[in-house]
Formats: structure tokens, C-alpha cells, sequence
């Protein structure tokens, strides 16, 4: 594709052309220098604003373990938004090969006849450098959705376990996906992602257990006291016959009226803002590390020449520095 | 953010996204998957679209998740039929410049018209991964060099 100003393209992109969307995301996945020139293009970053309403985003998280069946509830939930034509863009992130840099992106076999739906969007994530169950540029991707318009946005999360709960700290509304099988109520009992979700999901509610788990899920939900005034939904759905969908989407909507209502936003858009300042620093390190005078720096502290505290110094000086357009 | 030793020293460069998808009624996906494997270890970023997929789901795949290449795998012996409809679907989306491959079982003397449907290269059954993975790599840079 021949290269085009990032500014036209956020234009296009603004006006809904798919094409550029997607370009746009490319580039800022690369990172580096790409994705400095989009970021400047794109219009003030729409983490920081309210949730849901007019050009304002409902940013949401889901996670859970691989094959609870979270991809094919987005699939169920992208439906209904668009029957209601309502706009839905899905950030799926899958893991990249910590050994070749290579990823197998399977959420979109889920999702393919959804995708195809007016104002529904899927793209699929590598989680490149990041561990956490998202990728380096998700609150990139999150700005260049919301400044396509969307009203919703979905960021579904690697599988994962019980301590990866960083997608809460970029997200209006996070929420915990389980299914049948899942272990018994001490499993909830458990420190970690459990305490943080605003709405819980049993998937593969069609099957034997599904509403033994989400009975022990109530449960533990009122056993704790939550410092804030927000109960946690608890919803059983079934992908495959369509049922709690409805559910889900209303209790999402719930959450974001409530969150505006009770003055929450605030707290929340503090912590998003915090981890957008925070990767848009961590983004600049990464450069300036493989940068040539970066691998030299390292370089000088593997022989000794330099100590790292140093090097850390010379490093944070270096990040100071207007980024060449390279 | 976690880093890990590779990334940090920035050794993998932006890697390659490629879909893989099963064109039409064939439920035979174990070549699809063997590819996908082999180009996942070669470090591409793959997204694999599974069985039964339309002319128009694979378009809109390779147009949302912007691909630099579009593997299809077919075993059906629908090509003829379906090939002209998904290069149709692309082309529709102005995605004429994306490498499309094919592999499966497509007979030596469909293979000129294939060529001519914009496929730019058909890899039947016995094929060497490394060469696929070699032609795709290389094709993907010189069309980057060409489009600047």
C-alpha cells in the first residue's frame, strides 16, 4: 500500500472507511516512529472522556480462561449491538511466541459472520512484547476506534488466570467471564481478578453446572463488602442459543449509567489516563533501548564500563528528546 | 508493561499478518492448520479463519485485520468456482494489492487460469513449508519496496 500521511488517513478513518481503520492499527501496533506520527494525527485521546454518549466510547474489558468461550459471547453480543444498530469494535488479543515472535490469532473463527455485520468491527491482537493479556498498543487501538465513532469498544483479553488483572486498569467496564467446570466456590473466594468485576458471566449456560457456578458466584458476591455502591451483575448466557445476551448487553449499559451517575467516571478515567501516560512512556523507552546509542548503553553495562543506575540516568535523558522522524 | 529478553533487544521485527482461511464447503483442514503452524514458527502473525468461510467473510478479514497475505486452502475442487468470487470480493474492497496464495489440491491444468485470477502462486500437495514461507516472505518485502 502506498504510503500515505498518517493525517489523511485518520481522516478517512474518521469517516468510517474501514480500509484506513485497519492500516491505521497496523501502524500503530509497529510502534516507533509510525506510530508517534498517527497518535499526533488522532484527535485528543478519547480515554479520558466520559463513557457511553455522544463520541464518547463505552470501553470495555473482558477476560477469563482460554476456551470459557469469550470470543464466541462477543460474537453473541456484536450481533445483538448491530440488530440494534448499535456500533461494536472487538480488540481480540491472542499471545505472541515468546520464542519466534510468531501468533496463531484464533478469536475471529468466532466472530467471521459477525464481522460482516454493519457497524461491527473485529481485529485481532498479538500481545507482542506484553505479558499482561494485552498488547503494547491497546490504548492506541482504543483512541483510533473511538475516533472511528464507535460506541462501544471491547478489548478481549489472552486467556487468562487469576492474578492477570492489568485490563482493569484501561477499561470502563470489566468483565469476568467462567464457565461450567470452572472449580467450586473457593476458586471465588480467591484474591485477584474475582474482587474486580463489575459484571460476571457464566458462558455455556446450555450445559450441566452452568448454573451451579453462577449460584456460587452470587454467593461470593455477597459475602464481601465492595467499598462502592455498584452490585455486580452475575449473568448466565448460552452463545449457542442466544439466551443472557440481552442480559448482558443491558447490564453493560447499566454499569456505564451508573458509573456517570455516581460520579465513578472520575476514578476511572484517572486510572485509564494513568496507564495512557504510562505506556506512552514505556512506548518511548522500548525506542530509546533499541535504539543503536541504547544498545550501546547496555552494551557498556554487560562489560562493566558503566553501572546500571547510570545507564538508567543516561537512558531517562535520552527519553526527553524530541523523537526523530525516522 | 512486561517485557520479555527478545522483544526488549527488538530482534523480531514487525512481523508479517497473513490469513488463512477454508474457502466454501470443505471440511478438510489439516493443511490449513499445518500452515498456519509453520507460519506462526516463522514468526507471521496468522489469523485463521476456520472452515465454511464465504467470499465475503474472507474479504472482510483481510480488509479488517489489514493483511499483507491471504492464504487460501481448498481440497474441494471448487476453485474454478469460488476463487473468481473471493478475488471479486477483494478487489471490491480495493484490496487488489494484497499477495493471495492457494494451496491444496488444484489440478496442473487449472493452474494457468488460477495464475490469472491474480493468484499469485499455487502450492499443491508435497510442497516444502520453507518454500511457501520463503515465497511469501520475499514477495511481502518487494511489494512493500514497489508500493514506496
Amino acid at each position: 500500500m502506498p504510503s500515505t500521511p498518517a493525517r489523511a488517513l485518520v481522516d478517512r478513518a474518521m469517516a468510517g472507511d474501514q480500509r484506513s481503520i485497519a492500516r491505521l492499527a497496523t501502524l500503530l501496533e509497529r510502534g516507533g516512529a509510525s506510530a508517534e506520527q498517527v497518535r499526533a494525527s488522532l484527535p485528543s485521546p478519547a480515554v479520558g472522556r466520559g463513557a457511553g454518549g455522544e463520541g464518547h466510547p463505552h470501553v470495555v474489558g473482558i477476560s477469563g480462561p482460554p476456551g470459557a468461550g469469550k470470543s464466541s459471547l462477543l460474537s453473541a453480543v456484536a450481533r445483538f449491538l448491530s440488530d440494534q444498530h448499535r456500533t461494536v469494535a472487538i480488540l481480540a488479543v491472542d499471545p505472541t511466541s515468546p520464542v519466534t515472535g510468531g501468533a496463531m490469532l484464533g478469536d475471529r473463527i468466532r466472530m467471521t459472520d459477525a464481522a460482516l455485520l454493519p457497524g461491527v468491527f473485529v481485529r485481532s491482537v498479538a500481545a507482542r512484547s506484553r505479558l499482561d493479556g494485552l498488547s503494547p498498543a491497546v490504548t492506541d487501538l482504543i483512541d483510533l476506534f473511538a475516533a472511528a465513532g464507535y460506541e462501544k469498544i471491547i478489548v478481549e483479553t489472552v486467556g487468562s488466570g487469576q492474578n492477570q488483572f492489568a485490563v482493569a486498569d484501561y477499561v470502563h467496564t470489566l468483565v469476568l467471564v467462567e464457565s461450567p467446570g470452572a472449580g467450586d466456590g473457593v476458586q471465588m473466594l480467591k484474591a485477584g481478578i474475582m474482587e474486580l468485576a463489575d459484571v460476571y458471566v457464566v458462558t455455556k449456560g446450555d450445559l450441566p453446572g452452568a448454573h451451579l457456578v453462577s449460584r456460587e458466584l452470587r454467593a461470593m458476591l455477597t459475602l464481601g463488602e465492595r467499598s462502592r455502591d455498584w452490585a455486580p451483575a452475575v449473568v448466565l448466557t448460552s452463545a449457542e442459543s442466544g439466551e443472557g445476551v440481552e442480559k448482558l448487553v443491558a447490564a453493560l449499559d447499566a454499569h456505564r449509567d451508573w458509573l456517570e451517575s455516581s460520579g465513578t467516571i472520575e476514578d476511572r478515567r484517572a486510572r485509564i489516563v494513568r496507564s495512557a501516560i504510562r505506556s506512552r512512556i514505556e512506548a518511548r523507552l522500548d525506542r530509546v533501548l533499541e535504539s543503536d546509542e541504547g544498545r550501546q548503553i547496555v552494551d557498556q553495562t554487560v562489560t562493566g564500563e558503566r553501572d546500571a543506575t547510570s545507564a538508567a540516568e543516561l537512558i531517562r535523558a535520552r527519553m526527553a528528546e524530541p523523537v526523530s522522524r525516522d | 508493561m512486561t517485557t520479555t529478553a527478545e522483544h526488549a533487544s527488538g530482534s523480531h521485527p514487525a512481523p508479517i499478518r497473513m490469513l488463512i482461511a477454508k474457502p466454501g464447503l470443505d471440511g478438510h483442514d489439516r493443511g490449513a492448520k499445518v500452515m498456519a503452524r509453520a507460519f506462526r514458527d516463522a514468526g507471521f502473525e496468522v489469523i485463521y479463519t476456520g472452515l465454511f468461510q464465504t467470499p465475503e467473510m474472507i474479504a472482510s478479514a483481510a480488509l479488517q485485520e489489514d493483511v499483507d497475505v491471504v492464504g487460501l486452502s481448498i481440497l474441494s475442487g471448487a476453485h474454478m468456482t469460488l476463487f473468481p468470487k473471493i478475488m471479486a470480493a477483494l478487489r471490491e474492497r480495493g484490496l487488489d494489492d494484497v499477495l493471495v496464495v492457494a494451496g491444496g489440491t488444484i489440478p496442473e491444468q487449472d493452474q494457468t487460469a488460477v495464475h490469472d485470477m491474480g493468484i499469485a502462486r499455487v502450492f499443491g500437495p508435497g510442497t516444502s513449508m520453507r518454500v511457501a514461507i520463503d515465497y511469501v516472505r520475499e514477495e511481502v518485502a518487494r511489494r512493500a519496496v514497489d508500493a514506496g
